[in-house]
């Protein structure tokens, strides 16, 4: 591999790795949201 | 009664996801297009425009995980807690981020993926501290062990971070002698200069928007955790209740009939 292939991998490894792991945050907040929805009906089943 | 779900749509949120993607923006510009290509390294020397600021957020990220866990020890608020996990797998993702591009780097430029140099070693030391402070909150069931503990390799764990800052300057290494931070100014061109500064703030405030979003997620979990605590709690309650009404109302139905 020359040069410039580990400076698009290093570059690419990153984003990667980043937007792998905003998704898995925005995935549990996601969740959460929804398990406290989930709760606030439970307890004012008028509310729904 | 209920817990609540404070995700995405505060003003703090918005303000660093904003100023996270106009700056990075910015960075990616004058990583590629501004800043010359280096004469002896060529292009793979760009990823030190990626590597430096992950190293200071892994730095940032573990001194932040240090104060909190001193502060939870001290005052025992559970807030001091979900500031130190959020910083600390925040800090363990931009860790492991600069030991790969490291290496990526290291690999054209020393002929080799890695080395057991005291930088590298004492980097990697530090990720397993910090994946061992994980493994304590995973493995010990008691929540309030669990955070002591964690709080405990949290203070001690800190201590590499130094070690790691000076490996460069006590030990024979393959790694690069600080060049910004050396006495007699940065040894590279202003564009660089300003590159690297530009790059720093970005990944800052990337840094920060990440703790800031994960802190939501740990409030959250824990105010749900102490919820369904409570309804079990309440439950229990009112069983024991029922149970003893039972109780009073047999021995009563008991009395009437003899």
């Amino acid at each position: 591999m020359d040069n410039e292939t580990y400076l698009f991998l290093a570059f690419g490894i990153s984003w990667l790795v980043f937007a792998v792991y905003l998704w898995s945050i925005n995935s549990q907040a996601q969740s959460l949201t929804e398990e406290v929805k989930a709760i606030k009906v439970e307890e004012h089943p008028e509310d729904r | 009664m209920s817990p609540g779900g404070r995700f995405g749509g505060s003003l703090t949120g918005i303000g660093l996801a904003i100023g996270t993607g106009v700056t990075m923006i910015v960075a990616l510009y004058m990583m590629f297009l501004y800043a010359p290509q280096d004469s002896m390294q060529g292009p793979v020397q760009r990823v030190f425009y990626l590597h430096l600021p992950m190293a200071w957020i892994a730095y940032l990220a573990f001194f932040i995980v240090f104060v909190a866990s001193i502060a939870y020890l001290v005052k025992r608020n559970r807030r001091w807690d979900q500031i130190a996990r959020s910083s600390a797998e925040v800090g363990l993702v931009f860790t492991t981020l600069v030991i790969i591009t490291g290496s990526l780097w290291g690999r054209p430029i020393w002929g080799t993926f890695w080395e057991w140099d005291a930088r590298l070693t004492t980097t990697l030391i530090l990720w397993f501290i910090y994946l061992g402070y994980f493994m304590i909150r995973a493995y010990i069931s008691d929540q309030e062990r669990a955070m002591r503990y964690a709080a405990v390799v949290g203070i001690i764990g800190f201590i590499d971070v130094p070690i790691i800052h000076m490996s460069v300057r006590w030990w024979r290494t393959l790694h690069p002698e600080p060049i910004v931070t050396q006495s007699g100014g940065p040894a590279m061109p202003d564009s660089m200069i300003y590159t690297l500064s530009v790059s720093m703030l970005a990944f800052t405030l990337f840094f920060f928007y990440l703790v800031y979003q994960k802190m939501l997620i740990e409030q959250a979990k824990d105010e749900l955790a102490d919820y369904s605590l409570a309804m079990a709690d309440a439950e229990a309650d009112a069983r024991t209740n029922q149970a003893i009404q039972q109780h009073a109302d047999e021995k009563s139905t008991k009395g009437v009939t003899a």
